[in-house]
């Protein structure tokens, strides 16, 4: 092998290490992206999903400060509709839960009154609006993280300050928007909404790979208030 | 002799480096894969958790569904027994991976806590889980969701995403509807001195009590030009609830009063006229089911067929006999008197007729301060001329309460009929729906006050005010609605809880998902004291 014929194959072999290097630069930045992409759309997803059962089971939404870039923190005002719980056995969402549970769960007892709205109360027959439970959401003081937080007001059994995170978004602060929510409070009245809708957004790309950019990503949905909504009906 | 090639090192190196190489891009692929196959388990399960709460709202219409069609006669007694555990009648079929079937089981529980006619429903859906038995790209979304991914929970063969709702039913008495004046057709109201307000018979703060006689539960006095009306629909409470609804999209509002909202279904500006005057708001989405109303059927001996009517001849002897088509006039008068709650006493007869002072009176059973009394004319329906300030042509006395089920038409002419219980619940008239194509009209006249509920599907309505004004306490249904001259309805909020009527629907009166959980054991290893908590 003469001199030129060894030069002749190191030019060549530096080109193809560089083609390597440069596609496999490539790969592990696209890579990158989709798996930053698609967990961040997970978490959207996850969190829209846990905010869309406790909306539906609402009765009072707040509060809606504005202007903000970020409706949270918010509180969602359930009814507490049980006054028993079951401590053994399969739970709501798991397969051995039947249509007809055992022990049944004992709806607290329901009062008619102006309007012919049903309350449920606690053992005391008081009409409670006080005998629900306040499901928090907030940011994480380092906002990459929102987390649920449940808080039962009244009745005998304490369970305040259990929580949850839901989502994380490492990448910077999320916001979540309700875009069409009136006032500072959405709750009960002659027109109450009877949908809302809620927006996530965040910055799915993550900095290390390309600092510059800052491609959002919004997820959006609309989740009918059943409960507000049945309320209205029986007005 | 050929002789066989020695091993070259270069030759070994290629192939060193061909594995090499071949076994980064396996890694490479097999990470992508991973990847791949984490996301599209994470968009499955979401996606079957999704289709979970549809199978169980599935189910939970079935229930009410259930519910509803035992109103075939007059809503009594057919209604179904509690329910356990049944699964919806068609299994929602549909194309997905690891699963083709959305199921869902629900049960029904009547009477619920002691209230009659309320009914609970929950309803489980649940949809296999595609995949084997691992989680997504995050525990979270288990736990969010809730899925099963252990196959020897509670002894499930398959990993699920299960979902339960939880509807409760109100019934919906023919006394109230959700509104003082409801029809299926037209109403046409003629006059701006028509009032329609509402109070609360059962409360003590939204009721009025007569200085004289001391009786509660009263409308707030009406009052000269009509100061009293709507005085319990303002403050402090502000409630608006003198509705008036038609399934039709036809309202002539003319100008009248309304302390409450209007509701039509698919009401115009051309077809929704003469509203200014409506205080609430009005909706042009309103449908409510009207049952008809069919005639009672009493099982022989449980009723008397004619009115005893007790006369006296010259000779002042008294002779009693029944009247199966009962007529009294000059002054003639007929008694009947009541039974029980559990037994009411019934009479039939096929028409009743009052005129020139005849009078027809309710009254309690025979030493006792109460009564319930069930009349059923057959088919010549009502007719009364009134009797006089006072002295109605039917009265009814203190204590009883009264059914009528009416077939034909009915007219109440004058102040013809005197409920002196003062309350809208002990006195409901039912219309008995007349064969397709044949009218039937009710008329209510006078300028006494009306103190009852009418249901009348199928009857043509019409209310004409005296001079001073025809006061209607209670609620009124029927086929259409006309209100003639000064007309006041004073809507009786409490009939929305009695439970003396017919039942003719059923509203939800709350929906809600049971989101509940407990701790199990075998679960996929989560914190238990972060979340495996009540909600």
């Amino acid at each position: 092998m003469t001199l030129v014929e060894l030069m002749i194959a190191l030019v060549i072999v530096g080109f193809v290490l560089l083609a390597a290097f440069s596609s496999s630069t490539a790969l592990q930045r696209g890579f990158g992206y989709t798996t930053a992409w698609s967990e961040g759309r997970a978490n959207q997803t996850r969190l829209l999903d846990s905010l869309a059962v406790d909306l539906r089971n609402a009765t009072k939404i707040a509060p809606f400060p504005s202007p903000s870039p970020s409706f949270l923190p918010i509180t969602l005002t359930i009814p507490k509709r049980y006054t028993a719980y079951r401590s053994t056995g399969a739970a709501a969402g798991e397969p051995g839960t039947t249509g007809s549970p055992t022990p049944v769960p004992t709806p607290s007892t329901i009062i008619s009154r102006t309007g012919s709205n049903i309350k449920y109360t606690d053992v005391n027959k008081q009409i409670i609006e006080a005998s629900t439970i306040d499901v928090y959401y907030a940011l994480s003081a380092d906002k990459t993280k929102i987390t649920r937080t449940v808080t039962r007001i009244g009745g005998s059994v304490s369970s305040a300050g259990a929580s949850r995170d839901v989502a994380t978004f490492p990448n910077d602060s999320p916001t979540v928007r309700f875009p069409n929510a009136k006032g500072p409070t959405v709750k009960f009245s002659s027109n109450s909404p009877t949908s809302i809708i809620t927006s996530i957004t965040n910055t799915q790309d993550p900095d290390y790979l390309d600092p510059d950019r800052t491609t959002k990503a919004t997820l959006e949905d609309t989740v009918f208030l059943r409960q507000l909504s049945t309320q209205l009906s029986t007005q | 002799m050929k002789q066989s090639k020695q091993p070259n090192k270069k030759d070994a190196s290629a192939l060193v480096t061909v594995i090499l190489t071949i076994a980064i891009l396996s890694l490479l692929a097999g990470a992508f894969v991973s990847n791949i196959n984490n996301r599209r388990l994470t968009v499955s399960q979401a996606s079957a958790w999704q289709e979970a709460l549809i199978a169980a709202e599935a189910g939970a219409h079935e229930g009410m569904a259930r519910v509803e069609q035992s109103l075939v006669q007059n809503g009594q007694d057919l209604l179904p027994a509690n329910i356990a555990n049944v699964a919806i009648a068609t299994p929602l079929t549909h194309e997905g991976e690891g699963t083709t079937t959305a199921s869902a089981r629900y049960s029904l529980e009547g009477n619920v806590s002691g209230y009659p006619g309320y009914y609970r429903i929950v309803s489980t859906g649940k949809v296999d889980l595609p995949g084997g038995q691992f989680l997504s790209m995050d525990g979270r979304d288990a736990v969010v969701r809730k899925l099963n991914l252990n196959d020897t929970v509670s002894g499930a063969p398959l990993r699920t995403a299960t979902r339960t709702v939880e509807a409760w039913l109100q019934p919906v008495y023919s006394g109230t509807g959700s509104a003082g004046l409801r029809t299926e057709e037209t109403i046409t109201l003629n006059n701006h001195n028509i009032f329609i307000d509402s109070f609360d018979s059962k409360s003590g703060s939204r009721s009025y009590i007569d200085p004289i006689s001391l009786q509660g539960g009263l409308p707030y006095p009406a009052g000269n030009q009509n100061t009293g009306m709507g005085y319990y629909n303002g403050a402090p409470d502000y409630i608006r609830a003198a509705n008036v609804s038609t399934n039709s999209n036809s309202l002539s509002g003319g100008s009248a009063y309304i302390y409450g909202d209007a509701y039509t279904n698919g009401g115009t500006l051309q077809t929704v006229v003469g509203t200014g005057n409506i205080q609430g708001n009005i909706y042009d989405d309103y449908y409510e089911p009207m049952p008809p109303v069919y005639a009672p059927t009493w099982t022989s001996g449980t009723y008397t067929y004619g009115i005893p009517v007790t006369t006296t001849n010259n000779g002042g002897r008294t002779t009693t006999s029944y009247q199966t088509a009962l007529n009294l006039k000059n002054n003639s008068a007929a008694t009947i008197t009541g039974g029980t709650e559990q037994s009411p006493a019934r009479y039939q007869v096929s028409s009743v007729t009052l005129s020139s002072g005849g009078k027809l009176t309710f009254a309690p059973a025979a030493g006792s301060n109460s009564g319930y009394i069930e009349l059923h004319v057959t088919s010549g329906g009502i007719t009364t001329n009134g009797g006089g300030n006072g002295d109605g042509a039917i009265l009814i006395q203190k204590g009883v309460n009264v059914k009528m089920y009416v077939a034909g038409n009915l007219e109440f002419k004058g102040n013809s009929l005197t409920n002196v219980n003062q309350t809208a619940g002990s006195l409901a008239i039912y219309g008995i729906n007349p064969p397709t194509g044949t009218p039937q009209s009710f008329t209510l006249g006078g300028s006494a006050s009306f103190y009852g509920t009418v249901y009348a599907p199928g009857a043509a309505l019409n209310l004409n005010g005296g001079g001073n004004g025809g006061e209607f306490v209670g609620s009124l249904a029927g086929l259409t609605a006309t209100l003639n001259g000064n007309v006041q309805i004073r809507y009786d909020e409490s009939l929305g809880q009695s439970q003396k009527d017919t039942i003719t629907s059923f509203k939800l009166a709350s929906w809600f998902e049971d989101t509940r959980s407990w701790p199990v054991s075998g679960d996929f290893k989560q914190d238990t004291n972060k979340w495996l908590r009540p909600f």
